[in-house]
Order: C-alpha cells, then sequence, then structure tokens
C-alpha cells in the first residue's frame, strides 16, 4: 500500500442540534454537531489507494482531519479515536435504474379498479395480465383509464443520494387525436384493401 | 370413458368424424373433420409455449398439410381470444375459403378497418390486426385469380359443403346465428366504435358484441353437432339464443355433441337450448376463459351443466399462469401494486372427440384428453 496521502474535498454544514437532532443528513454532506450552522469543507486524507476503493456506504477514514475552509477550524478529537465518518456521496446521485417496462392497454375498469394486459415486447405470449387499484393512478390519469387505453408501467431503483428505493411508476399514455387527415388516409388504405374482394 | 391422448398423431380415418377443440384459458379453436384428411377450422388460439397456431400445429401433427387441407376457415366473432393467430391459420390454408360475420361487408365496418393505420403501432396491435390481415390475403387471392370470396354468415346460410370441394362424408355445416336482427345492431354499434376526428386515440374495442357470434349445426350421417361459439341469450327474442330456439321449433334434430356458448358462463345458457335442442347426455366440451378477475366456467356453472350431461370436458381447467419473474425485486413489486397478476393464457389442452361415420349417432364418442383437458366431473370434484 502507497504511503502517499491524498485529498477528498467534500462539503459539509454544521448542523444546530436543537434544530436538527432528528433529522436525516442531507444528501452529499457530512453532518457534525455544533453550536451553530455554518458550512465548510471536509478534508479526508489517507492513503492513495483508499479513494479507490472507496464504496458506497463504507466506513471510508482511517486518518481524517477536518477543516474548515473559512477562519475557523475544528481540531481532531481528543479521545484520541478516529470517529468513522461513512462517505455518502461527494454528488449527489440522481440514477435510476430501469428493472422492466411494461406497455399495454386497459382491458377493462371498474368502479374502484382497471385491468390491463401487458407487454414487455410486442411478440410476448404469454402475456401479463393485472388488475390494479384505480388510486394507484395519479387522479388526473383515473378517468383516462377506460377500456383500450393505453399504458405504460416501469419498475425501476431510483438513487436519491445514498438512498436507494424501489420505485413503481404507472401512467396513461397521450396520444395524439385522430385528425381529418389521417382518417382520411385510413380510409384510403381500407379502400384499397377492400375493393378487390368480390363479396358475394 | 375418456383416455388420457397417448396416440395424439394418429389421423383420423376417412370416413370417421372428428372434432378436436383447443382451448388455454384465452382462446378457442375447433377443428372439424370433413373427411378424406379435410378440414374445417373454426376460430383460432395459439400454444402458449410454442406461439403456433393450435390448429396448425394439430395437423403438422397428424402429417397434413394445412396447404391443402384446410378447406374451410370461419371466424365465428372478432374477439381476441377467438381469432388469436386466424390470419395465420387462412395465409397457411391456402385452398381455404374464409367464412365470417356478414357485417364485413357494411361501410361502417371499412371505417373501422380504417383504423388500422393509427393505431397497430400500439403494444399489443390494434384490435383489428387479424381482420386487417385476413382481408390483405383475401386481396392477394383475388390477384392470382384463386380468390373465392368469402362467405357471409347469417342465420339459415349452408357454409359447407361448397361446389367443387371434396365431401366424402356428405357433411353439411349451417349457420344458424347470427340473426338479421344481430346483423342490424351490429351494423349501428360499429358507428360507435370507429374512429373520428379530434377523438382520443385508443386500442379499438370488442368490433363485434357476442350477440352476433357464429354459431354452427353440423350433420352427417345422423350425426349432429352443435358448435355454439360465443353466442349469448337475449331478452329479446330476435336475437341470441332465444332466436335460434324460435327458428328450430318443429325441427327433430337434437344434437349429440355440444359445444358449450361463452366457456360455459350462465350468459350463454337457456334451459330452451339444452331441452329442445340437445340430447339427453349428450357429449359436452367446454373451453375455458380467464381474463381480469373472471374465470369460466365457475365451479356453479360446471354444475349446472352436469345437471344436464355428465358427459362434458373442459379443455383446460380456467386457471391462469402464475406470475414469474427472474427478477425477484420485479416480482414482488408487480404483486405489491397490483390486486391480482397472472400469465394468459394459462394451460393449454385438446379434447379429441372421434366416432365412425357408420355408427349409431347417439353411441358414444371415443373421448381422448390431451395437455390440460379434464373431465367436468373430474375437475369439480378436486376442486371442491
Amino acid at each position: 500500500m502507497s504511503e502517499a496521502s491524498s485529498t477528498l474535498n467534500i462539503p459539509f454544514r454544521w448542523a444546530a442540534k436543537e434544530k436538527r437532532g432528528d433529522e436525516v443528513p442531507p444528501t452529499g454532506f457530512f453532518l457534525f454537531q455544533h453550536s451553530q450552522e455554518e458550512e465548510g469543507r471536509v478534508v479526508l486524507r489517507g492513503p492513495a489507494e483508499k479513494r479507490e476503493t472507496v464504496a458506497e456506504g463504507h466506513a471510508a477514514v482511517a486518518d481524517s482531519s477536518v477543516t474548515s475552509t473559512g477562519e475557523k477550524s475544528s481540531s481532531p478529537p481528543k479521545s484520541g479515536r478516529v470517529p468513522q465518518t461513512r462517505l455518502l456521496r461527494s454528488q449527489s446521485d440522481q440514477r435510476y435504474i430501469l428493472l422492466k417496462k411494461y406497455e399495454g392497454f386497459v382491458t377493462a375498469r371498474g368502479e374502484d379498479s382497471f385491468s390491463a394486459r401487458l407487454f414487455e415486447n410486442n411478440s410476448d405470449y404469454p402475456v401479463v395480465e393485472a388488475e390494479f387499484d384505480l388510486e394507484e393512478l395519479s387522479e388526473t390519469d383515473r378517468e383516462l383509464a377506460v377500456e383500450g387505453a393505453p399504458l405504460v408501467w416501469t419498475i425501476g431503483y431510483a438513487y436519491a443520494g445514498s438512498t436507494r428505493k424501489r420505485e413503481s411508476l404507472i401512467y396513461l399514455r397521450r396520444l395524439p387525436a385522430w385528425n381529418d387527415k389521417e382518417l382520411e388516409k385510413g380510409r384510403s388504405a381500407a379502400d384499397d384493401l377492400t375493393r378487390a374482394i368480390q363479396w358475394e | 370413458m375418456p383416455s388420457n391422448g397417448n396416440n395424439l398423431t394418429v389421423a383420423p380415418g376417412s370416413r370417421e368424424l372428428e372434432v378436436s377443440v383447443f382451448g388455454p384459458g384465452f382462446g378457442e379453436c375447433i377443428l372439424l373433420h370433413l373427411g378424406g384428411g379435410n378440414w374445417a377450422v373454426i376460430d383460432s388460439c395459439l400454444d402458449a409455449t410454442t406461439k403456433q397456431p393450435a390448429a396448425l400445429q394439430y395437423l403438422s401433427s397428424l402429417g397434413a398439410n394445412p396447404a391443402t387441407s384446410i378447406q374451410l376457415v370461419v371466424a365465428t366473432h372478432w374477439h381476441d381470444d377467438h381469432v388469436d393467430g386466424i390470419s395465420r391459420v387462412f395465409e397457411t390454408a391456402t385452398s381455404a375459403i374464409f367464412a365470417c360475420t356478414s357485417a364485413v361487408k357494411e361501410p361502417d365496418f371499412k371505417e373501422v378497418l380504417a383504423a388500422w393505420t393509427g393505431t397497430r403501432f400500439l403494444p399489443g396491435g390494434s384490435g383489428v390486426d387479424e381482420l386487417h390481415s385476413i382481408m390483405a390475403e383475401l386481396k392477394n387471392r383475388t390477384t392470382d385469380s384463386r380468390c373465392i370470396a368469402p362467405k357471409l354468415a347469417i342465420a339459415g346460410r349452408v357454409l359447407w359443403p361448397i361446389s367443387g370441394k371434396p365431401d366424402p362424408l356428405e357433411m353439411s355445416i349451417k349457420c344458424l346465428s347470427p340473426s338479421d336482427a344481430a346483423v342490424l345492431a351490429t351494423i349501428s354499434r360499429l358507428k360507435g366504435v370507429a374512429p373520428a376526428s379530434s377523438k382520443i386515440r385508443r386500442r379499438l374495442p370488442h368490433l363485434l358484441e357476442n350477440d352476433t357470434s357464429i354459431v354452427l349445426s353440423v350433420e352427417a350421417a345422423g350425426h349432429r353437432i352443435l358448435l355454439g361459439g360465443d353466442l349469448h341469450v337475449k331478452a329479446d327474442r330476435s336475437l341470441g339464443w332465444l332466436a335460434i330456439v324460435d327458428d328450430h321449433v318443429g325441427v327433430d334434430a337434437r344434437h349429440h355433441t355440444f359445444k358449450v356458448p361463452h366457456h360455459g358462463s350462465p350468459t350463454g345458457h337457456h334451459e330452451e337450448v339444452w331441452d329442445k335442442m340437445v340430447a339427453d347426455q349428450t357429449c359436452a366440451v367446454i373451453t375455458p376463459f380467464v381474463g381480469g378477475s373472471v374465470r369460466l366456467p365457475s365451479i356453479n356453472d360446471c354444475q349446472r351443466i352436469l345437471s344436464k350431461t355428465q358427459n362434458a370436458y373442459l379443455s383446460a381447467p380456467p386457471l391462469p399462469g402464475k406470475f414469474r419473474d427472474a427478477n425477484k425485486a420485479v416480482e414482488r413489486t408487480v404483486q405489491e401494486a397490483t390486486r391480482s397478476v397472472h400469465f394468459v393464457p394459462g394451460k393449454y389442452g385438446h379434447v379429441r372427440l372421434r366416432k365412425d361415420l357408420l355408427e349409431a349417432p347417439d353411441a358414444p364418442w371415443r373421448v381422448e384428453l390431451f395437455g390440460s383437458a379434464v373431465s367436468m366431473a373430474d375437475y369439480v370434484r378436486t376442486t371442491n
């Protein structure tokens, strides 16, 4: 292991104990207890390899000191124990990992529920058929959930800083309304298709 | 006694009657042996495993060539669970005549067809995909001078025999439905289905209601088979089963085999049909339906049918396929976000009835059950 040290310069905010004691630390910051609220920067010092191997949610500081970029500075704890600070993320994480995307259409609408057929690919067979509570839709989408309405359902992991949550998102697609030009084109195609058929 | 099928690939004799009913829980297909290795296909469904139309798969297993052996393809009505893969069957069956409701030649039907171009990109298709493909195939055949116009079904019309086609069993296939009134009702309903300018674009709803379903009466040497499609009972006696019952008055011709309409649901059941048109202890075959929270037939439906005949068979139990996903997080989320979720269709099965033409019409069929097919009495016993 190399002995050469390296630093990570990470913003932090001092948090007043009485105001913030019960709050979850904001994403991307280290939260320290202090009598007044101030902002500064945390400098982590450690072997160069440490920084490369930092993994999300793991204790990452072996030899650290904390300084603010202002005039005030903090000394290392006098107890001699180095606090195990968890490095969450140096920047806010907005990743979204899509696990599944279904498209489909509403097959039936009930008083407080609706059913839909869902496809990952158009050639899927057999297909998924599900019944949902109408409450799964936003208020504006509920009135759109009628037979034949196209819908999308995505399932994935959304990151918000150090937290990852599993999300299910269902919404109705808003397709452009029919227009005269398109209908005329369709009629022409249908005429072309049926003209040659010799009806009895 | 039915036998568990182990000789699926043995073709029927030249003068042997066969009715094969396939039904995986979403879809229905019936094959009728016309004699001499010729077949009629009524409706279509897919095998969930192979994704092949049941009719083509079965004929291939018998060693028959669908291009030359299928003589007639009938679409009883345009519900998704009856026409899945029917255009593939018809495209393959290059010798076949196509038959469907006479409403298709109405201008309003063309308006519905016009919507195909603007909805075909939707997941799950437009709902008129199969119809569009059938029309395209009919057009191709016209170009090749091979076309014979589609047969338009209406009560009283005979679909088989067809001039120039082989008919060794001297069989007749006659339409008992739709009635004139049903066709008129359909035409007026089509106006509400066709898209209009500035209307919200959606997948097209069911094109035709169950009361326009084609019902067929098959007869060969005194053997009679009633194929009930999805026809409902309506309060108006000019529509649905009661129109058929009224037309049947004075006809002493009970059917020895009954494909029970609409998956055994009460909406397709009427005492007069069982009392006046069907023989005692008729051989009844039912295909299941699984969709949304609907499961047909219910145990009550089965018990009602069993009170009419103990000789009843299900092509598969009305059970959906259990939903699974390789990703457990997805599986959990899907379960949490839904009231119910499953795969459709579920289990796939096949009921095969065979009988020699020379046997007495009331002689029992040789019943063979393949895949998930089951005797209805056994199904009720095990479910209870």
